[in-house]
């Protein structure tokens, strides 16, 4: 027969799976200062430490990210952080839970992969605790976090990125050129206003329909490795089946928002930079889709974001069929299309004559030692995670909505204000 | 366009119809209604509604919201129950119909319809059983919920597992009788629902329940008193003050009472925190602090601003500047500005560029002061500032600072400043300034005007291709290749013919070519060289006649053959250099001619390698370009040409080249060259090989035949030679020898299909398949190479299990293909930039991650290496060592419903795209572990067990395997067991008790950490009162038996025990007493995670009793 029920700690084999870590690093792991802080600036060889929330998917691709030294792991499935210690080297310490990784003062940076349910909580536990953040996208899944992150990494003044970088560099997806020149055309205003952009498959832009969730998914087996408790933390308990976590979970309104919430921020972000957006959001947000079911995302035909000044961004979905001929940006004067091909002539001599957009900060881990703000921030990529987070709520509801971007509320109707600031499950809170 | 039904429904039809007898009468008053939907005014059933879920567009969603909520509460209630009573999985209809339900009472402007719903919804609760469908129900509440839901939901806050959604709803529906609610459900609870009610009581800012929370955050449960801490601090009463401690939550509290008026109190804690942790390195407080401060105070907070800004820790300085930044005020600039005297020049920085980011032109004398700063930083400041604030003389105010530094990071700044400014400002200010900055400034500037288009005259950058510095005159040189037209190529010449060095001459000649070009007229382009040639002389002239030669055209070729045919040996070699680097095709004879002419062996040279570049790059049809390669090669004297027009010659392929080719099969010098440029011809495109040739013919027969002896044995030679980029690295065994294909077959239909297949079918279709793969598949140069053509792929002749997989390979541009593993598609290959996100996902499954992690692929052309496990049905792909495919179920692509098959041969799939494979190495990896089969217990000693914990006191005796009490611990089996079923027999003296622990680990209680099957006396009078799972046969804590089946005390008994995967039986004396699955005992995961693990040891339990098991046999599954 057992002893007693209370005698039971579940996690024992964890704290002991952290603790033998540690045990094996302790002459290595502790940097005995902060990098930050002292007498004037860091000087920049001086070397930052980061540690890694969420080692899945995209966990890895953090982990070996240069720039700053990896020290500490954590993530809710023993396989996840035995495959980043693989990757890590031995000099990395294994944490479950991100509130003890969070206490250690000799880390500078956190990552945050896990998914998106849990970025906004991790984010403003991380800014509490003095870290600077660099975080996955979509940044929240909802407009409150949205607005707690931003106040919480203003009020503790840390450096936060979104891991989305079109804006700055890289070939934007599949548009065929970088933002740069597109930022340039649109500023140079070549193509009059207000403008129009479409971001589908014809202008470049996959929306990986294969995100959707379960509809008749029955409860399965929990396994061992993971603590789906802690997985799910914030977001409602449902039964547990495979297809709600890791690889997949993209297909669930509790924790993200199907190809919507993978692709969006993505690819939105650079358009509402080359709009020059940063400081607002939409007025209106219409989707044509079909019925939402409430748990299990799914696809649909268009959505529809406008703004007061009428430029719009319309985002036609894998339940449409393509139209080939759609331009990128249309604007009164001229067409943007994929590749940067416009309708108006000689565009790249005309283009010549403008100035370059202004520069940007692109490089984090410089940021983060010269307390400069990263080109992708809280306050903008707040913005254009709203954008997906709006679009979300609508689609979810079936019906238009109308936004105000000052008060970050919708206009008379209390369903979709509610559906933007859910509470979440105890003891997490925001 | 809609279809009037979508099939495959008749089941749930069929269920619901059971169940939702119910006739609503829809009287509704909703839009026009979808042609196929039932009519208003009609009766209806409910499940001919659920018939048309989930709705197709936002008007069918509209009219069946209106459908419902006309008959609600009937209808409402009926889905409820229905969603009570269908198991998980089977109900979504239901759910599509509550939440569309929900979405439409929510509508704005119809509050009655939310007030009938929510009462609905409310009434239903009461009468529901299932954890899952009530929180699905609450869930409804806390979108539509109001007012008339607060009862009703209070109520349902005494419900263990139904506390913690009844509280979120609450929050969100936040009438004033919510706090009330909350609290006095509080006040009755304990354990973690209490903190789950503190919790919500915060999160409504619950004054009322201020006393009660104090004294709970004083309490002995610690959890507790961390939920109430917190709960007070965003309360934020004055009376809780002493109660919060730690920082954070104490600047929670603050912001709050700031918000709430009691401003004084918030600046308190404000400073309090400001100076207690002055010393320590918690920067981020003191920011947070500063920041809340300066919400609260505005202007009034400037001092602690300024005071922050001089701080020692550069975080806090920064912070205080930032918050500066956006600080608005009567004289706040001023006193900004009055820091920018302060010595530190790291600070005066930080304040200059602060004062850039203020949109206060009463700045602007301060920042351009700072421009003639003595320290850089501050300078650099200064310009980023001025160029914020962008007053009307700022770009020369900057420009200025050109004329003073030469440091790379001010000049940087300045470009930095320059750039985003309108072309018609900077470009003349740049211009301006070129004279006057020191030399490096001037670089800069002349690459930024050389981005600056037609507002850049060629006449404005000219005199600096003469500046007294180098890079100065490099750097205006390569403006004026960007600016300038046809029109000023006089002027370029004319730079040529100045005396310079080697770099700015051939910089020059670049500008000509490329300005030249810009000339519509190809027989102009080289007008203004040609006329320059006739005043020119010596060196110049030479420099001349080469730039002529990289313009070209017609006019251009026959100066160079007049010259060539001159008397002047310096003209003459000018010349002949000059045409061998010239463009186009027309100066392939005058060039062949010197080829064939009295110069010496080196010219000679030269000028066949002119004519096979002229010919390899005017892209000629083989008709053309063949003869002129003809030509070439037997002009050339030297092996090396010869080479080289071999090759070209296998490149272009056709019968009159590999004529040509063939003539040198049998010479000792190029034969080889010879061999290996019909093996090119094979390896090209359909269209670039004699069309009546095969690859086979080409390769295996034609050069077999025609090529000497000597030849064939260079050719071995060579290819034993590079044999070694096919060698497998230790541990693996190459599938592909580098030579040909042995090893591999054609492919047969697919999996299912062969599967059909008799043997004499099959044997036929291999046939075919393998002279299909001998015709499309090639071996060169240990590479082996797909033609383009169709789409057999290429199969090891060996099925294969669990393995890791090394592959090269390489794609064209918008190739395509992949590797099949167990003959199943794939691991993706195709070019990136046709799939953006990059080769190396599982493209064809459907459930699981099909893309890859990140793209890892070098461009189309290169080649890339994968390395893939493959272990059961999961698949990791590292790609460029870059992990792509992280441990992904594998789908059957063949057979959807079926999981992968557990063997199968691996293929390189052909997708009509020419495809190059190389160090194709496996290594097998050990199948599956043998499954154990026998007696756990030898019957004589203690072999295969171990005791955990210090005492041992098992022993064996007559085959009896027994401990005599020894207080509490166990014996565990040396190995870790899954799945199994164990056969045992035990006995157990009068109050006897022990266990049989399954798949648990060694550290912590079996029972709990692991799972208990329990062994105990059950007629004992002391165990009298247990609970039902605590006797015999129970899966301890879990799973209590359906019957009593043990035997009194000192009987053997008889026990099996299978635990395969969740499910879990065990068998007493012959009776099955459980029979469960461990899925549905999931909600005891928390305190009892055993109970999901997949594997552990095997133990038996020692008490104070004696205990004796005997015959314990265990058959893995």
């Amino acid at each position: 027969m057992g002893e007693s029920h209370m005698s039971i700690d579940s996690r024992i084999s964890r704290r002991k799976f952290v603790k033998a870590a540690l045990g094996t690093t302790a002459l290595f792991a502790i940097v005995p200062r902060r990098v930050l802080g002292g007498p004037g600036y860091v000087s920049p060889s001086d070397e930052i430490t980061k540690a890694v929330i969420g080692v899945g998917g995209m966990g890895h691709w953090h982990l070996t990210e240069p720039g700053a030294r990896l020290v500490a792991v954590c993530d809710v499935d023993d396989e996840h952080l035995q495959s980043a210690l693989n990757v890590g080297g031995k000099d990395v310490v294994a944490y479950h839970d991100f509130r003890e990784l969070l206490e250690r003062r000799d880390i500078d940076v956190v990552h945050i992969a896990t998914p998106p349910h849990w970025h906004a909580l991790i984010s403003i536990a991380a800014a509490r605790a003095g870290k600077d953040i660099w975080c996955e996208k979509p940044m929240t899944r909802t407009i409150a976090e949205g607005q707690k992150v931003v106040e919480s990494v203003r009020q503790y003044g840390r450096i936060f990125r979104i891991n989305t970088w079109f804006r700055f560099e890289d070939v934007f997806y599949g548009f065929g050129t970088t933002v740069r020149p597109i930022k340039k055309l649109v500023d140079s205003g070549l193509l009059g206003w207000p403008l129009t952009v479409t971001v589908g498959a014809a202008t470049g832009f996959e929306w990986k329909e294969y995100w959707t969730g379960k509809t008749d998914a029955k409860a399965e087996w929990i396994p061992a490795c993971l603590d789906y408790n802690m997985w799910l933390g914030p977001a409602p308990y449902k039964p547990y089946t495979a297809h709600r976590v890791h690889g997949t979970f993209r297909g669930y309104w509790d924790y993200d928002g199907g190809g919507l919430g993978d692709m969006a921020q993505h690819y939105l972000d650079p358009v509402q930079y080359v709009l020059g957006k940063d400081d607002t959001s939409p007025v209106l947000v219409e989707v044509d889709a079909d019925q939402q079911h409430p748990d299990a995302v799914g696809v649909w035909r268009t959505i529809t974001l406008t703004y007061a000044d009428g430029c719009q961004i319309v985002l036609p979905g894998t339940a449409s069929p393509v139209e080939p001929n759609v331009p990128f940006i249309e604007g009164p004067k001229g067409k943007l299309f994929k590749g940067f091909r416009s309708d108006i002539p000689n565009l790249k001599e005309k283009l010549r004559d403008f100035p370059e957009p202004a520069a940007q900060v692109t490089d984090f881990y410089a940021a983060v030692k010269s307390r400069t703000k990263f080109a992708l921030n809280e306050e903008n990529g707040h913005r254009s995670a709203t954008l997906v987070n709006i679009a979300k709520i609508a689609w979810q509801l079936g019906r238009s909505l109308k936004f105000d971007p000052v008060s970050q509320r919708f206009v008379g109707d209390d369903a979709a204000n509610r559906l933007a600031n859910p509470p979440m499950r105890a003891p997490w809170h925001l | 366009m809609k279809e009037t039904r979508r099939g495959g429904r008749s089941a749930v039809q069929l269920t619901l119809a059971l169940l939702l007898p119910l006739l609503l009468f829809a009287g509704c008053s909703a839009t026009k209604s979808p042609a196929d939907l039932p009519q208003r005014e009609t009766r209806i059933q409910l499940d001919a509604i659920l018939e048309h879920l989930p709705a197709r567009d936002a008007a069918e969603q509209r009219w069946i919201g209106a459908l419902l909520l006309d008959s609600a509460p009937e209808s409402i209630t009926r889905l409820c129950h229905a969603l009570d009573t269908l198991a998980p999985g089977n109900d979504s209809r239901v759910r599509y119909a509550l939440s569309g339900a929900t979405a439409h009472a929510t509508l704005p402007g119809h509050g009655s319809d939310r007030v009938k719903y929510a009462g609905a919804l409310c009434a239903a609760l009461g009468s529901m059983r299932t954890a899952a469908a009530m929180a699905f129900v609450i869930e409804q509440l806390q979108i539509a919920g109001g007012p008339e839901s607060v009862e009703t939901l209070g109520s349902v806050l005494a419900d263990e597992s139904m506390c913690g959604p009844a509280a979120m709803a609450l929050v969100s529906i936040r009438t004033p009788e919510t706090g009330a609610r909350l609290l006095e459900a509080a006040r009755s609870a304990d354990g973690s629902r209490k903190a789950t009610l503190v919790q919500a009581l915060g999160e409504v800012k619950s004054q009322e329940a201020v006393v009660d929370l104090m004294a709970w955050a004083q309490g002995d449960d610690a959890s507790l008193r961390q939920a109430s801490t917190a709960a007070l601090a965003s309360i934020g009463d004055p009376r809780s003050i002493d109660l919060i401690k730690e920082p954070s939550l104490q600047l929670v509290y603050a912001r709050r009472l700031g918000e709430q008026q009691h401003v004084s109190l918030s600046e308190q804690i404000c400073r309090s925190i400001l100076s207690s942790v002055a010393g320590s390195a918690e920067p981020h407080l003191r920011c947070a602090a500063l920041r809340l401060l300066a919400d609260m105070l505005g202007e009034r907070a400037l001092n602690d601003i300024v005071t922050a800004a001089q701080d020692a820790n550069g975080e806090v300085r920064a912070c205080a500047l930032d918050i500066a930044a956006g600080m608005t005020g009567e004289g706040v600039t001023e006193r900004w500005v009055s820091l920018v005297k302060q010595p530190d020049p790291g600070m005066r920085a930080g304040v200059v560029r602060m004062l850039g980011q203020r949109d206060d032109p009463s700045a602007v004398p301060a920042v351009y002061n700072a421009l003639s700063d003595p320290d850089p930083s501050v300078r650099i400041a200064a310009v980023a500032a001025a160029s914020h604030l962008g007053a009307a003389n700022t770009v020369d105010s900057i420009l200025v600072l050109l004329e003073r530094t030469e440091r790379p990071d001010e000049i940087a700044a300045v470009r930095d400043a320059l750039r985003p400014l309108p072309l018609t400002q900077s470009v003349p200010a740049a211009v301006r300034v070129l004279q006057s900055a020191m030399p490096p400034a001037r670089v800069m500037l002349l690459q930024f005007l050389s981005e600056g288009g037609s507002l850049v005259h060629p006449r404005d950058i000219l005199p600096f291709t003469r500046d007294a510095t180098a890079p100065v005159r490099l750097a205006a040189i390569k403006t004026l290749e960007n600016v300038a037209g046809p029109d000023d190529t006089a002027e370029l010449v004319r730079l040529l013919m100045e005396d310079r060095d080697e770099g700015e001459w051939s910089a020059i000649q670049r500008s000509i070519v490329t300005v030249t070009a810009r000339n519509p007229d190809p027989g102009k382009r080289a007008d203004a060289l040609l006329a320059a040639l006739d005043g020119a002389e010596g060196a110049a002239r030479t420099r001349l006649i080469r730039t002529i030669g990289r313009v070209g055209g017609t006019k251009a070729v026959a100066t160079l053959s007049r010259g060539i045919a001159g008397k002047d040996p310096a003209i003459k070699d000018a010349s002949i250099r000059a045409l061998a680097e010239a463009p186009g095709i027309e100066g392939f004879d005058p060039l062949l001619a010197v080829a064939r002419g009295k110069y010496p062996l080196p010219t000679r040279a030269l000028a066949l390698r002119g004519c096979l570049r002229m010919v390899n790059e005017a892209g000629l049809p083989p008709v053309r370009s063949v003869p002129l390669l003809g030509k070439v090669l037997a002009a050339s004297e030297r092996h090396e040409e010869k080479r080289l027009a071999l090759a070209s010659l296998g490149k272009a392929g056709s019968r009159e080249a590999l004529h040509i080719i063939s003539g040198y099969l049998r010479d000792e010098a190029v034969g080889l060259d010879a061999a290996l440029a019909i093996r090119t011809m094979a390896a090209g495109g359909e269209e670039e090989r004699p069309a009546t040739l095969s690859r086979d013919d080409l390769v295996r027969v034609f050069i077999e035949k025609n090529a000497s002896p000597k030849v064939l044995a260079q050719l071995k030679e060579y290819d034993v030679a590079r044999s070694d980029k096919n060698v497998p690295p230790e541990g693996f065994v190459a599938l592909f020898n580098g030579k040909n294909l042995a090893g591999w077959k054609g492919l047969v239909a697919d999996p299912p299909a062969r599967a059909k297949m008799t043997p004499a079918e099959r044997a036929k279709a291999q046939a075919a398949a393998d002279s299909l793969m001998r015709r499309q598949w090639t071996v060169d140069d240990g590479v082996l190479m797909f033609n383009g053509d169709g789409f057999a792929n290429l199969c090891t002749a060996k099925d294969y299990a669990n393995f890791e997989l090394l592959v090269d390979w390489k794609i064209e541009k918008e190739g395509d293909s992949g590797i099949y593993l167990r003959g199943s598609p794939q691991a993706q290959i195709w070019d990136p930039v046709v799939g953006p996100e990059g080769s190396g996902g599982l493209y064809n499954n459907q459930k699981n991650p099909r893309t890859p992690l990140r793209k890892a692929d070098k461009p189309a052309g290169q080649w890339n290496t994968f390395r893939i496990r493959m272990i059961g049905e999961r698949v990791t792909v590292y790609l460029n060592n870059v992990l792509v495919t992280d441990n992904v179920v594998l789908e059957n692509y063949w057979e959807r419903e079926k999981s992968m098959y557990p063997t199968g041969q691996i293929e390189l799939q052909a997708h009509n795209s020419p495809l190059y494979f190389r160090n194709i190495f496996i290594r097998e990896l050990p199948a599956e572990r043998e499954k154990f089969s026998g007696p756990l217990f030898n019957g004589m000693d203690l072999a295969g067990w171990e005791p955990v914990g210090g005492s041992t006191p098992w022993s064996v005796k007559d085959g009896v395997l027994f401990a005599e009490g020894g207080g509490g611990g166990w014996i565990s089996t040396v190995k870790q067991f899954d799945n199994f079923m164990l056969d045992l027999e035990f006995r157990v003296p009068e109050g006897g008790n022990s266990g049989v622990f399954l798949r648990t680990p060694r550290e912590g209680d079996p029972a709990y950490v692991g799972m208990e099957i329990q062994v105990l006396d059950d007629y004992a009078p002391v165990y009298a009162n247990l609970r039902p799972w605590q006797y015999a046969g129970s899966v301890y804590g879990v799973q209590a038996p359906s019957a009593r089946a043990s035997k009194k005390a000192g009987e053997w008994q008889h026990m099996v025990i299978v635990a395969d995967g969740p499910h879990v039986a065990v068998t007493l004396n012959g009776q099955r007493i459980v029979d469960t699955n461990l899925i549905s005992h999931m909600e005891l995961e928390q305190t009892h995670p055993g109970i999901k693990r997949r594997g552990g040891y095997i133990g038996l339990q020692n008490h104070s009793t004696r205990i004796e098991y005997r015959n314990v046999r265990l058959t893995e599954y």
